[in-house]
């Protein structure tokens, strides 16, 4: 039984501080989103997004730390990241795929795209590129539903792919950067 | 029924409902069938499920109608709708086979199963062909504790799990994950379910996502249980639980709805802590009566075991968690004179104090409780000593919220409206205490003190109370500077003192609540006279008091305690002088855990004889020279008092194995021989002239009333109104019964007989609804405990054969001894300025309650043991910076204090350490108990522990749990072993009954 490992290592909201964990960029940001909400709980979404700024992914540590931070249960933060898909509570890659999965893009071609992306990538649904440049995930819908196929990196979106077109802005993001950053 | 009932016509049958309930409840108080799965009668209306749907019709020409969902409908005058429309009815099946795509109908493996809400919604829609062929979405499932299990995969997302868990009960640490199709109940990670009410889930669940794991692993099927109406013996609120057993061993605990008291919920140390009846610790055998036959122990054996006490004189020793009716005999056995509850000088004041509140103030029921709209705690953290009652408290809060929603419209049953218009709008809740508390996120104050400095506050307020009329507020500030300059008051004391006078006098139906565990009997006068300033003020509504004793029978006790009564160290001192020639003492379920192990020496050194009747062993048990194995909660008949002085029945659920019986059976073997004190005695009844024996509860009953002249004030008037038929102890299914023992013999056995008079312990007899002890819940189509709608007069109404309460005249007789008097009040004020805390700084450690161990009977529970939490203390800011500590480094604590005889006593923890911002310099507080010998205030150094001194804790820390661990694996093989040479005793009686 090595439950006394699992004593030592458990991160509780009781005992963590989250001056230890969130550097000072962050808790002034969160500060900030905290004082202009009514509540303070109500800033636990801008919270978890400043922190996946900062670091690109929510982690455990950091979920726990915006809870010490603003007072708010871990499991309603957890509630208020896994409701949102554009909180990633796994390690993404620099750039994230979110193509879009609906039935217009089914219909329009979605397919040819996928197969090219993770031909291209070689990864499936939920994988990171070896070289942390991309994630593919699927995307419930995008509403370009007049534009589909469509996908989202970023900020950005890109409609009418075609395999072709999806492989050349894969190509081009990994050469030159998203263009508005 | 509430006066504002309203007609409408369901399916064109003119039916009366109450027109401030919505539509589904109106339909189900009719004891109509329409499935429902979101809302629940006490947590009402969301509409989440889309379950309850039904056809509404604007007059009678209408026959297109419009589907509405009846749980968000209110109930108007003259409203039509119908049930039966095929539209409404074809909905309804298709939202079941909706949810039961993911559903994996794996009831037979189900611990749910036969008693599932989602089994008779789904047959009540006549869903009956699985057409679904795709695949299902699967969880992983979370460890939650040892109370809980977790089944996910089974969810059917009505959202009551949340509801109840975070919404109702204020839990935490759970939450709902995830979007769409893939929704998750749970915890964050794996980890114990931290809210005292979690056990509820398994009721609230419609299915089974969430079950009882003790159950689990010893189960059986709701249909095959022996179950029998009871009381919660682990806290003084009552609660009525209904306890199923089979095979000799008590299953589990299920709510018994009581409209005044635990309504639909149960804690967690009411539900659980009954593992301790099936515990290693139980008492089996009796220990000092020598036994003539091989087989069994006779009444002939006790006879002569007792033979030679014979006139002798004995003290009585009571106590607060035997039934009324064993101390009421033992004070007759052995004199008033001679009898103790087990108390010592102090706790016989605070007895005292406690007896003269409740007789000048009638303590308001839970339901009471949640209609109040301020209340005040006075140092009692009740979320933990009587957890039910801090639910009812947090539901009060909601009544600002309510009002709020009310004034524009919106019924208080429209759960999600009510909770959305009122956002974090709460009633005022006042905590005044020593240690954080659960209630304190939803407290408007919060204010942390030393034990000593509690009264000071309740002088000030009360001062306040007593100046002249303060009309605004600007002179309730005013005069509290002066009072407060007086007192020395810091800023803190006066903001709480100031907002606590501001909120009761705008009160409408304020509430005071206290207990006596860790009040000091001084601080229950300070109420006292708080309550008479109060009560003495017209611009003020007089606040309802209620004052919470530790044990389940607390007030039971106090009702028999009168100025003869003696102190522990009357009876050590008694037993020392031999003015009197004691033959010993009798101890009823008493373990006497405050006194110490030299006192327990004296005690024992000092009597001849020392015979203890309990169920369980303590330090008593091993030098008693008689030990008598008594009847636990579930194997006797008794009445338990609970904190109102409300006497209610428990029934036996099993007849428990000889020579195991009754205290009070055990106490009637002997009364034949000891007899009964002739002062007690009613007159005309001789005192030598020695009755037969009592066979059953009844006949004891008969017994004090004829006899004895106290008892007829107590429950003679329950007597009278219990001539019925004999209710079923098994329900009309239990299978198997006439096989259950042909591993023995192939001859159907006989069932136990009864000796009890209103249950039999057989499936034939009147169903459980007859009856306001009702054994269990169950109705055709209504397998699970949601079926008790159909036998209340209304949703959360009285149950229709509801039997009016009896309540147990306590009066304040302890007070005549002077003994227990206090000094009189005036020189309190310069007590209080004595103490000079600018200079001395002096701290004090509080332990803080815990429902799983607080409870003598149920720390015994193995489940309870393996949740034991490792050492955790909190700390001011300021001390922590003193010491240069942070939030959760382990550190090793070294508190010292000089004792009576000027010596130095210290004592080292290694803790984790978390800061409280609340917390004056003078105390701290954790979970960790500290040895006797510190007298406080005391010294405390911390320093950061080193990695071996944290290393030794946590491995002993684990031994603790690897112990309890494998205590409860022996525990559950025993009764498994058990099951296959099944105990079965063909009468419910005493010796010589078998």
């Amino acid at each position: 039984m090595n439950k006394q490992e699992t004593v030592m290592q458990t991160i509780d909201t009781l005992t963590i501080d989250y001056q230890h964990y969130l550097t000072t960029a962050e808790i002034t940001a969160i500060e900030h989103e905290a004082s202009i909400m009514e509540t303070r709980e109500a800033a636990g979404i801008e919270a978890l997004k400043v922190v996946q700024d900062h670091r690109g992914w929510v982690s455990d540590e950091s979920l726990f730390a915006i809870s010490d931070l603003l007072g708010v249960p871990t499991a309603q933060l957890e509630g208020v990241a896994t409701f949102y898909n554009l909180i990633y509570r796994q390690p993404v890659g620099q750039y994230v795929i979110h193509l879009c999965d609906s039935i217009a893009c089914h219909l329009t071609g979605l397919d040819g795209v996928l197969s090219a992306i993770k031909q291209h990538l070689n990864i499936e649904y939920g994988q990171t590129t070896k070289d942390g440049k991309f994630t593919l995930l699927s995307n419930a819908c995008l509403g370009s539903c007049d534009k589909a196929p469509a996908m989202m990196i970023g900020r950005e979106h890109y409609q009418h792919l075609t395999p072709e077109s999806a492989v050349e802005i894969l190509q081009q993001l990994a050469a030159h950067g998203e263009a508005d950053e | 029924m509430s006066e504002n009932t309203v007609t409408i016509y369901i399916d064109n049958v003119p039916y009366q409902v109450s027109s401030e309930d919505n539509l589904l409840a109106g339909v189900l108080s009719k004891k109509l069938n329409l499935p429902y799965f979101c809302w629940h009668p006490s947590m009402g209306s969301v509409g989440a499920c889309r379950q309850c749907a039904v056809m509404q019709f604007q007059d009678e020409e209408d026959t297109r109608g419009r589907m509405v969902m009846a749980c968000t409908t209110p109930v108007t005058d003259g409203m039509r709708i119908s049930i039966k429309h095929a539209d409404a009815s074809e909905f309804r099946e298709q939202v079941i086979a909706a949810m039961m795509t993911n559903h994996p109908h794996d009831c037979p493996v189900c611990a749910e199963g036969g008693e599932c809400h989602l089994q008779d919604m789904t047959v009540m829609t006549g869903h009956s062909v699985r057409e679904y062929q795709g695949t299902k979405r699967t969880f992983t499932n979370q460890y939650l504790g040892e109370l809980v299990g977790h089944e996910m995969n089974r969810c059917i997302t009505c959202y009551r799990c949340t509801r109840f868990y975070n919404d109702y009960a204020g839990g935490k640490d759970f939450g709902v994950y995830g979007s769409k199709n893939q929704v998750y109940f749970g915890r964050q990670s794996d980890g114990a379910l931290e809210s005292e009410f979690s056990g509820n889930l398994v009721e609230v669940c419609p299915t089974g996502v969430f079950t009882n794991k003790v159950f689990s692993t010893h189960y059986t099927r709701k249909w095959d249980l022996q179950s029998a109406p009871s009381v919660c013996s682990h806290c003084s609120v009552g609660c009525n639980l209904s306890i199923g057993e089979r095979y000799g061993s008590v299953r589990r605990v299920m709510n018994r709805y009581n409209a005044d008291i635990n309504g639909y919920f149960l804690c967690d140390r009411g539900r659980f802590g009954i593992g301790f009846v099936n515990g290693e610790q139980r008492i089996r055998k009796t220990h000092g009566i020598s036994q003539q036959s091989p087989v069994s122990l006779t009444k002939l054996d006790v006879a002569k075991a007792f033979s030679h006490f014979r006139k002798k004189t004995f003290i009585g020793i009571g106590s607060a968690r035997a039934s009324l009716e064993a101390n009421f005999y033992l004070k007759n056995m052995v004199g008033a004179e001679h009898f103790s509850p087990g108390y010592n000088d102090d706790e016989m004041k605070v007895a005292g104090q406690h007896a003269q509140l409740l007789s000048a103030n009638n303590p308001l029921s839970l339901t009471e409780i949640e209609n109040s709209d301020c209340i005040f705690i006075i140092a009692e953290d009740i979320s933990q000593t009587a957890p039910r009652m801090a639910l009812s408290v947090r539901q009060a809060l909601r009544n600002a919220a309510k009002a709020k929603a009310a004034k524009i419209g919106i019924p208080s049953w429209q759960d999600s409206a009510v909770r959305t218009i009122g956002g974090n709008l709460l009633s005022p809740l006042f905590l005044l205490q020593s240690t954080s508390s659960k209630l304190d996120d939803v407290a408007e104050q919060t204010l942390l003190l030393p034990p000593e400095q509690i009264s000071a506050c309740l002088v000030a307020l009360k001062a306040l109370l007593e100046l002249v009329e303060v009309k605004n507020n600007h002179n309730v500030e005013q005069a509290l500077a002066d009072i407060a300059e007086q007192m020395s008051l810091d800023s803190k004391e006066r903001q709480f003192v100031c907002s606590l006078y501001k909120a009761l006098h705008q009160a409408k139906k304020p509430l005071i609540i206290s207990g006596t565990d860790h009040v000091s009997a001084d601080t229950l006068q300070d109420i006292n006279n708080l309550m008479q300033a109060l009560k003495s003020k017209s611009d003020i509504k007089e606040p309802a008091l209620i004052v919470v004793p530790p044990s389940c029978n607390s007030v039971g006790l106090l009702s028999l305690l009168d100025e003869k009564s003696l102190s522990i160290e009357q009876v050590l001192a008694e037993l020392a002088q031999q003015e009197v020639n004691y033959q010993g003492v009798i101890l009823l379920e008493q373990e006497l855990g405050k006194l110490s192990d030299n006192q327990i020496k004296q005690l024992r050194s000092s009597c001849q004889t020392l015979i203890v009747l309990d169920h369980s062993q303590h330090r008593l048990t091993s030098i008693a020279d008689i030990v008598l194995p008594v009847a636990a909660v579930s194997e006797g008949d008794g009445h338990y008092v609970n904190y109102q002085g409300q006497a209610q029945q428990f029934f036996q659920v099993h007849a428990p194995v000889l020579p195991i019986q009754e205290s009070w059976r055990w106490l009637d073997n002997m009364a034949e021989i000891i007899g009964v004190s002739a002062a007690e005695l009613n007159a005309g009844a001789n005192a030598n002239a020695k009755k037969s024996a009592c066979d059953s509860l009844r006949q004891l009953h008969q017994y004090f009333t004829d006899s004895l002249t106290q008892w007829p004030t107590l429950l003679a008037a329950k007597q009278a109104g219990t001539q019925q038929a004999a209710t079923a102890r098994m329900p009309h299914r239990a299978s198997g019964r006439t096989a259950q023992m042909a591993n023995i013999s192939v001859h159907e056995a006989k069932t136990t007989q009864k000796i009890d008079d209103s249950l039999t312990f057989s499936m034939e007899g009147q169903s459980a609804g007859q009856t306001s002890d009702m054994p269990f819940a169950w109705a055709p189509g209504w397998n699970s405990n949601q079926s008790i709608s159909q036998f209340q007069t209304q949703i959360n109404g009285q149950l229709i054969k509801q039997k009016a309460a009896i309540f147990i005249p306590v009066a304040n007789l302890l007070l005549n001894n002077p003994r227990w008097e206090l000094a009189k009040q005036s020189n309190k004020v310069s007590k209080v300025n004595a103490i000079d805390h600018l200079t001395l700084k002096p701290l004090h450690y509080v332990q803080q309650a815990n429902i799983y161990f607080d409870e003598w009977q149920a720390a015994h529970t193995a489940e309870f043991k393996m949740l034991q939490p490792s050492n955790l203390m909190s700390i001011s800011a300021s001390t922590a910076e003193q010491f240069g500590i942070k939030k959760g480094q382990w550190c090793k604590i070294v508190f010292s204090a000089t004792n009576d005889k000027m010596q130095l006593v210290s004592q080292s923890v290694i803790s984790q350490i978390t800061i409280n911002k609340q917390l004056p310099e003078t105390l701290a507080f954790g979970n960790f108990s500290l040895s006797e010998l510190l007298s406080q205030p005391l010294d405390m150094g911390i320093s950061l522990a080193c990695d071996q001194e944290v290393t030794d804790y946590l491995s002993h820390y684990n031994d603790s749990l690897i112990t309890a661990k494998l205590n409860k694996d022996a525990v559950l093989e025993r009764l498994k072993v058990n099951d296959q040479t099944i105990p079965i005793r063909l009468v419910s009686g005493g010796l010589d009954d078998a």
